[in-house]
Formats: C-alpha cells, sequence, structure tokens
C-alpha cells in the first residue's frame, strides 16, 4: 500500500473511532496499560498483547492480568524478531473485510524492530482495502536520569530501511539525542559524518529531560554551530516530520543520509515513516542492552497519537 | 541553510578531493615509505592520517602539492592508483544485507560481490577521470575516450552505447539501484538460491579482474611513454566483507604481480588469513608513535603549518605556547631552562621537596640541593630529566602532606605547552589538528600586533575539553561495551582501573617516576574483551605498544596496550607510562577513579 498521508490526532478522536485491530506489548512496564485503559471500551474484533519472548523480568505491575481482564489474547514473540509482526497481520488479515481498516498499535513498550516491521507491513503489503489507517500511540514515561542501557555492539540500518549509494559520496548524520552520557557523541565519531545534525525533544515529558540531554551530549553539543540543535516538541509530530523531511530533502542531494534514532520513540516512527516516503534515506537502529534494574516507566501525561494512513497502491 | 562540519569530520581526507588533500598536506616519514613498489598495509586509527597518505599517492595530488619535492616524487612514483573508499556506512548496509538473505546464502555472497566490484569500478573511473587531466590534457579526444568506455562497457556489461565515461559513471550508478531492487525482492519474496538462480550477468563479475582489465584497458588506449605499474589503494580494509580481506591479503601473497597492494586499516585488523611471504614483498607501516622523536618531528611540521596557514604568519609553535616538561624531554634549544632557577622542573622539583619527604630524601641521596636543585654536573641531570615530568605531575596534582587527599586548589593542572600539545594528540593529524585549531582562536594581537602567546590556564582549558570529548565518546563507541557480563568489564571499566591505579602511583607517599599505565593483555582474551580492545585501538582511544610481529595476527594476547595520553588533562594522568599492569589485575579491580567532572583533579575516587 502508499502512505499518503500522516497527522497527529487527539486520543479523544482515537476514542471515538471504530478500531478493529488493536495492538498492545505485555511488558512489565507500568505505561504498558495506559492506552489499553483508554481504548478499554472500544468494540475491536482483535485485541493482541505482544509478550516479549526474554521475559526478562517481573510483572510487578501485573499487566499481564489487567490486559487479560481487558479481553486482550496473548502472543509471544522475540525482541529482535520481524517477521513476527508480519506473519500475525498476515494471520489477522484473513478476518478482516470491507473498504477500510483501522489499525491502533501502541509502541510505547515496543522495541524498534517489532514497530518497523508493522510500518513495512502497511507500506509494503498488496491488501484488499481502499484504506488503512494506522494509529501509532505512545505513552510518555515519566522522566527519571538514571541510565537506562549499556550500549550493545550492534549499530546498523534497519532491514528495507537503508540505500546502496558509492561510499565517495559523504555521509550526514541525523540524530535524535538520548540521555545516554557520550552515546551520540561516539557514534558520531564512529560513523565519521561530513554533516551533523542533533535533534532533541524539547521538555517533554519534563523540564529536567532537557537540562540531563544538554549535559550528557555536552561535547557533541559543543561541535555543532547555529542550526545543528534542532529542538522539537512531542505535542507537535506532524512539526518535528516536517523539520526533518526538510533537512533530510536537502541533505540528499549531496550525502549519504542516515536517521539515527536514539531518543523517545516518537522520533523513531517518524524516521520510518520519512524513509517510506524518501526511499533514499537510512534509518540506523542502535542495540541497547538493559540495565540489570531497569527503570519502570510510570506514564505521565497522556498519550500521543500519530495516524499513518496508507491508501491502495495503484 | 549553512551547515556546520564537526571539527573532526571537517579534518577527515575522505571526503576531499585530491587538491584539498594536498593543500594542506604535511609529509611524514611514513609517507616515503609508501612510495614503494612493494604492497603495503598501512595500519593505524581513527585520523591518523590514511586516508590522506593514500589519496596523496595519486598524480592529480603530488601535481597539487605545493611543495619542493612533489614534482620530483611524481616522476619517481612507480606506480598509478586506483584509490577504492569502503567505509562504516556501507559496511555496516552489507553487514545488514547478509543477515537478511539468511533464507539465500549463495546470492547473499553474489550481492555482496556485486556491490564491492561496482564500488569498485566507479572507482576506476575516478582513476582514469584524473590520470586523463593530469597526464593527458590534451589528449582527451572523443574518439580515444570513446574506444575506451566501449570497451570498459563491454567488460563491465554495461549498455554498449557508453560514449564516454559519465554514461559509464551512470551506468553504474543506475547497477547499484539495480542491485538494490534485488536484494529488497528476495528479502521481502523470502526467496531462496534455487529461485534465484538467473541473474543478471554482472553478479558474477570477478572484482580484481574487472580492476585489472580495466587498467590494462587505459595503459593500451592511453599509452605512456614511461609506463608505470598500478596500485591498488584501499582504505578502510577492516570495514570491507570477509571474502574480500581476505582476498587482498591473498594477492599479497603474490610476489612478483602485475598489480601493487596499498592497503589501509585500523591497528589489530584482527585479519583472519596473515600476509605471508618476505618483509621485502610487503611492508607493514603503522602510524601510531613507538618513538616520542618521530611524532614530536611530524607534529611539528604540522603545527607550523597549521599556524602559518591561520595567523598568515610564520610563528614558532613553542612561542605561542611555550615549553612544558611534563611530557618529558623539551626538544629545544632552550630545553635546559627548565632546570635552571625559575625554569618548570626547577621550581616543581623545589616546592615539591618542602612538602614531600620521599622526593627531598631521594635528592639529598644525590646531593642535589633541595632548595636549589639545579643540576651540577651530567649525573645529576640525567636524574633530574628523569623525574622532571613526574615531579611537574605530583607537585600541581598531588598534595603528599594532605596524605591521600587531593590538592584542590589546583583546578586546571599542567597540561599546556607544545610538548603536552603534541604528546597528547599521539601523532594523530586530526586530533592535532583539531587542538591547534581551538588554540588559535585564542591567539591575541597586541597593540604592536605582535601575535601574544596563548596562556597556560586557556591552554589547559582546552587540552581538558578536548580530552573530556574523547572520555565521553568511550561510552557511545560501538563494541567498547560489555554489557552482557555481570560485572561487565568494558573498555570503560578497564579505563577506570587503569587511571585509578596510574592515580594512586601519583598519590603515593613514595616519590614515584614510572606510572604503570601500560597494560599487559596476559590472560588468554575472552571474544568480548578482544572485540573491546580492538574497538579501542580503532578510535585511537587505546594505543599497541610495541606491536612488533602482533600487527596483523588475530590474536592480542601477551600484547602491550596503553591509553591514549589525550584521556589524561580530563583525568589528571601523566603523558608518559613506562610501568606494566597486567590485564586481569585491571579486570579483579573493584575500586575505580571517579567519573564527575571535576578537571583534572584525578583524586576524587568512588570507594
Amino acid at each position: 500500500m502508499k502512505l499518503f498521508e500522516t497527522r497527529q490526532i487527539l486520543v479523544e478522536e482515537l476514542q471515538q473511532k471504530t478500531i478493529d485491530i488493536l495492538i498492545a506489548t505485555a511488558s512489565w512496564e507500568c505505561r504498558a496499560v495506559f492506552a489499553p485503559k483508554l481504548l478499554e471500551d472500544r468494540e475491536c474484533v482483535h485485541r493482541i498483547a505482544i509478550q516479549p519472548a526474554s521475559k526478562r523480568f517481573l510483572d510487578v505491575n501485573n499487566n499481564d492480568l489487567q490486559l487479560h481482564m481487558m479481553g486482550y489474547e496473548f502472543r509471544q514473540a522475540a525482541e529482535g524478531d520481524r517477521e513476527f509482526p508480519r506473519n500475525l497481520m498476515d494471520e489477522l488479515m484473513q478476518s478482516m473485510q470491507g473498504s477500510t481498516l483501522a489499525v491502533a498499535i501502541d509502541y510505547s513498550c515496543m522495541p524498534m524492530a517489532w514497530y518497523s516491521a508493522f510500518v513495512d507491513y502497511f507500506a509494503e503489503s498488496s491488501l484488499d482495502f481502499d484504506q488503512v489507517d494506522v494509529d501509532f500511540i505512545y505513552t510518555p514515561g515519566k522522566f527519571t536520569d538514571l541510565p537506562e542501557s549499556q550500549l550493545g555492539d550492534s549499530i546498523g540500518p534497519l532491514s528495507n530501511h537503508w540505500h546502496l549509494q558509492f561510499p565517495d559520496r559523504a555521509t550526514a548524520l541525523v540524530m535524535d539525542l538520548s540521555c545516554e552520557k557520550g552515546r551520540a557523541q561516539g557514534l558520531a565519531e564512529y560513523i565519521s559524518p561530513m554533516e551533523l545534525f542533533a535533534f532533541h525533544a524539547n521538555g517533554f515529558p519534563d523540564s529536567d529531560f532537557l537540562d540531563v540531554i544538554m549535559e550528557n551530549n555536552k561535547g557533541l553539543v559543543e561541535q555543532l554551530r547555529d542550526g545543528g540543535l534542532i529542538a522539537y516538541s512531542l505535542n507537535d509530530l506532524q512539526k518535528v516530520e516536517s523539520k526533518l523531511a526538510a533537512l533530510c530533502m536537502e541533505l540528499r542531494e549531496k550525502y549519504r543520509v542516515i536517521i539515527m534514532p536514539l531518543g523517545p520513540k516518537p522520533f523513531g516512527l517518524l524516521s520510518l515513516l520519512l524513509s517510506i516516503r524518501l526511499p533514499v534515506v537510512d534509518v540506523w537502529q542502535v542495540e541497547s542492552v538493559e540495565q540489570e534494574r531497569p527503570i519502570d516507566r510510570i506514564p505521565v501525561g497522556t498519550a500521543v497519537v500519530y495516524r499513518a494512513s496508507f491508501k491502495r497502491a495503484v | 541553510m549553512v551547515y556546520q562540519q564537526i571539527p573532526y569530520s571537517s579534518l577527515n581526507a575522505r571526503y576531499l578531493s585530491s587538491e584539498q588533500v594536498a593543500e594542506s598536506f604535511v609529509p611524514s616519514d611514513h609517507f616515503y615509505q609508501l612510495l614503494g613498489r612493494e604492497h603495503t598495509f598501512l595500519l593505524g586509527p581513527r585520523g591518523s592520517g590514511k586516508t590522506t597518505l593514500l589519496k596523496m599517492l595519486s598524480q592529480k595530488a603530488l601535481a597539487a602539492w605545493n611543495y619542493p619535492e612533489s614534482s620530483e616524487l611524481r616522476q619517481k612514483i612507480p606506480f598509478n592508483t586506483v584509490y577504492i573508499p569502503i567505509d562504516i556506512h556501507l559496511y555496516r548496509q552489507i553487514l545488514r544485507i547478509e543477515e537478511d538473505l539468511y533464507r539465500c546464502p549463495g546470492f547473499a555472497e553474489l550481492a555482496s560481490g556485486a556491490i564491492i566490484s561496482t564500488c569498485a569500478l566507479n572507482a576506476v573511473c575516478d582513476a582514469i577521470d584524473e590520470r586523463v587531466d593530469c597526464e593527458f590534457p590534451f589528449a582527451r579526444l572523443p574518439d580515444m575516450e570513446a574506444a575506451l568506455c566501449e570497451q570498459l562497457a563491454s567488460t563491465w556489461f554495461l549498455n554498449s552505447s557508453a560514449a564516454d565515461l559519465s554514461a559509464i559513471r551512470l551506468g553504474l550508478r543506475f547497477r547499484i539501484s539495480q542491485i538494490e531492487m534485488e536484494i529488497k525482492r528476495a528479502v521481502y519474496c523470502e526467496l531462496t538460491d534455487e529461485e534465484l538462480s538467473e541473474l543478471p550477468e554482472y553478479f558474477y563479475l570477478d572484482f580484481m579482474t574487472s580492476v585489472s582489465s580495466a587498467c590494462k584497458l587505459f595503459d593500451t588506449v592511453f599509452p605512456s611513454q614511461e609506463p608505470k605499474q598500478w596500485a591498488v589503494c584501499v582504505d578502510e580494509l577492516g570495514f570491507a566483507p570477509e571474502w574480500l580481506k581476505n582476498r587482498l591479503i591473498a594477492e599479497t601473497r603474490n610476489a612478483g604481480q602485475a598489480m601493487i597492494f596499498k592497503l589501509a586499516a585500523s591497528p589489530a585488523p584482527g585479519f583472519s588469513e596473515s600476509p605471508a611471504g618476505s618483509p621485502k614483498a610487503c611492508r607493514v607501516i603503522h602510524l601510531w608513535p613507538t618513538g616520542q622523536d618521530c611524532a614530536y618531528r611530524f607534529c611539528d611540521r604540522l603545527a607550523r603549518s597549521t599556524i602559518e596557514r591561520r595567523l598568515g604568519a610564520s610563528i614558532e609553535p613553542e612561542k605561542l605556547f611555550g615549553h612544558s616538561y611534563l611530557a618529558g624531554e623539551v626538544r629545544h634549544n632552550a630545553a635546559d631552562k627548565g632546570y635552571e632557577p625559575g625554569g618548570e622542573v626547577f621550581e616543581a622539583v623545589r616546592s615539591l621537596a618542602e612538602r614531600d619527604q620521599s622526593l627531598l630524601t631521594l635528592l639529598v641521596s644525590k646531593n642535589i640541593s633541595p632548595e636549589n636543585p639545579s643540576p651540577k654536573d651530567s649525573g645529576q641531570g640525567a636524574f633530574l630529566k628523569k623525574i622532571g615530568a613526574s615531579a611537574v605531575l605530583r607537585s600541581a596534582l598531588a598534595d603528599p602532606e594532605a596524605g591521600s587527599m587531593p590538592d584542590t586548589t589546583n583546578k586546571i593542572g599542567p597540561y599546556w605547552g607544545v610538548e603536552t600539545i603534541y604528546a597528547t594528540s599521539e601523532g594523530n593529524p586530526r586530533i592535532l589538528l583539531s587542538i591547534l585549531e581551538a588554540l588559535m582562536e585564542m591567539v591575541a594581537i597586541n597593540e604592536t600586533n605582535t601575535f601574544q602567546p596563548v596562556p597556560t590556564r586557556v591552554q589547559a582549558r582546552i587540552l581538558s575539553e578536548i580530552s573530556a570529548r574523547m572520555s565521553d565518546s568511550m561510552l557511545g563507541t560501538p563494541g567498547t561495551s560489555n554489557a552482557e557480563v555481570k560485572n561487565h568489564s568494558g573498555l570503560w571499566e578497564i579505563f577506570q582501573a587503569t587511571a585509578f591505579v596510574v592515580s594512586e602511583e601519583i598519590r603515593s607517599a613514595i616519590f614515584n617516576a614510572d606510572y604503570s599505565g601500560i597494560i599487559k593483555l596476559d590472560a588468554p582474551l575472552s571474544e568480548k574483551i578482544s572485540t573491546c580492545i580492538r574497538a579501542g585501538l580503532q578510535a585511537g582511544v587505546l594505543i599497541q605498544v610495541n606491536p612488533g610481529e602482533k600487527l596483523l595476527d588475530s590474536d592480542l594476547s601477551d600484547g602491550q596496550v596503553r591509553f591514549s595520553y589525550m584521556l589524561s588533562p580530563k583525568w589528571g594522568l601523566p603523558l608518559r607510562y613506562t610501568g606494566i599492569t597486567p590485564l586481569t589485575d585491571l579486570l579483579g579491580h573493584t575500586r575505580y577513579i571517579s567519573d564527575d567532572d571535576t578537571h583534572n583533579s584525578g583524586m576524587e575516587y568512588r570507594k
């Protein structure tokens, strides 16, 4: 199908809409049930909760029980498994009818491999619908400046989100900064781009986040001149997408472009959607290894919903 | 929109043309070693100048190089070059492709070959362009070019109507897109090798055959009066697919062959194959200092050239930055001034001896007056030279009277002066240039239009900031963490333990001139630790000590490494290590130097 429109919608709009397929993550994090609770009253053909197969952490918040009470059907998948989302959707599609389809995916606690596979599924498949609306739901977690993860060894483009060009063309790197000290700096030096741009979420979910971002990325930020550091608000994802698109459109004329989302997941989602529209842009994933005692993300504020609408490709 | 180049990358020769590289090129001894006819491995960390050296081998770069020897070198150099760039971007894409094509491993191999071959053919077009421009400026006749391109198109399975190089290039660009489409189709449709049996011919092109036949074709169509061999220069071989590494290493075993190979990679590249043959047939050049002098001379030439370019005046670096004894001996006629009353070493020894009983005893045992510690004979001179750097560091950072407590009155530290600047750069031109560029910003001019020296505190601050950047970036360098292991002894933890050991020596109640910052890789290294060490060597955070025979071996065990002196200003560490600490001791260490932002004290510990 062809991605023809993206826009941010209010949770209220989603709450009034018919949802055919609702997908959540049966994570142990507190915020994993926030969006499912918001949509508890909606009638759905399918409610699926995907459990991370490794099950490394105890379900301290009783999320499994809560999701079960809300009528979710449980499936298991490995965190890096990109085929699972595709197989799941193929299976669910067999029972879906009509000219339009509404899917809602809560990706707040999903690994990038899963939500990128969902994005790719709708962009690549030839589905028998005139239009498919996919609402990607993100629940921000309360900020804490404890280190979230350690850098893993694996870094590189996501499947399908790469584009071959000759290496005599320089690389431009567009990053979304994370709170981990030195991570963006080390990765930027590793890739040695000719051009470097750094996005960062501005004061969201709370102002401490900005202070920590600036402190822990000080070395990198000092190396940027005017225009190289771009603040954005998670409350206006459409504007972020426009900024990112404009930048990448300009950069692609001279460079091989890599987008490296290290910060909040919505930036990762926007990068994937942009890479579908602008298939000369690479989206790279950086493997993280969670700490022995990872942070339990407590939901804060309200959910952010971004709708990607796909139409039948002509 | 004005885009900013980050300092390290703006100094990256990869993206510069031959002329741009030549514009600021300062030759090192390594450059002259590279001009020989033998196959060469050029090993060095990020920023050590591998790309610059390879690019400077081209006729076009030599022609653009404004240097007395350049025209002579152009004549003498026994080869023409094809520069084939490989980088992390392409490498990670190929890894992803190989992973995604797990259903069809045969096709994955062919796809990897086709990508590399197409990139190499594009590089051949660059080489042809350069040579025609440079050597046959009046011979770029349409007929000759058409004849060459017709044959190239036929050999490379391109559209045979290609009449000039730009058409060939377009064809190659189109081909790389076609390869991408074939790969994505195979992944999406979950195809197997059996279902991919009918591929376009270009998937079967042999990389070396295609390159060498094109070079021969060129020599036939554009005959030169003085025929030369061709040298294939491959940059960042460590980021090449395994098959290509093995193939090129195998080619270097082939002495007396038509093509010469100049291959650049990171230190300890971990090749699974090793080049055989006599050292005469295959030379290994490492681009990091094993002797201080070699790096000093090169750093000094580069500093002089940078100052002249930036300030438009020929000024000696020591006039702007002064001399410092922290890195050991100064290399200047004024060297001994440091040992005279008022000199840096004299004052450090004198003031330290007032507080440090162990130094006092040591001086008395050598018949040196603690109140007037200037050398009276060559024996005393040698002794003071040996302890000079330690005295300067200990005097600035430690306070023996206060036991193990830090001297909090001195927050800046003694990191200034040309010797310190050169030592912290490790002879790495990219690091040295970034330090110099930052320092140049601080050069003031007085009312008589004279350039003023950069104050030592300003120098120390700048070095500390650049040092902090390297320190921070260690946390974000792929391959350096070891998160799967419970006590995760990654590179950062090894550094913290080393810094702790050395800081304890600096602060010890007994004066010590030997710091144990050299790490002996004593235990059989796990794959994970080897990966950490290699990632550190590649990034230039770690420096291989006395690499000797182990340059290309896949096994690092029993070798020696140390952390870069660039980390010293941030952590208050010395600029010279002579003592050795086994890695096993460091891995078992439970006490680390603190990771707070107290610059240069190096004295606060997490206990």
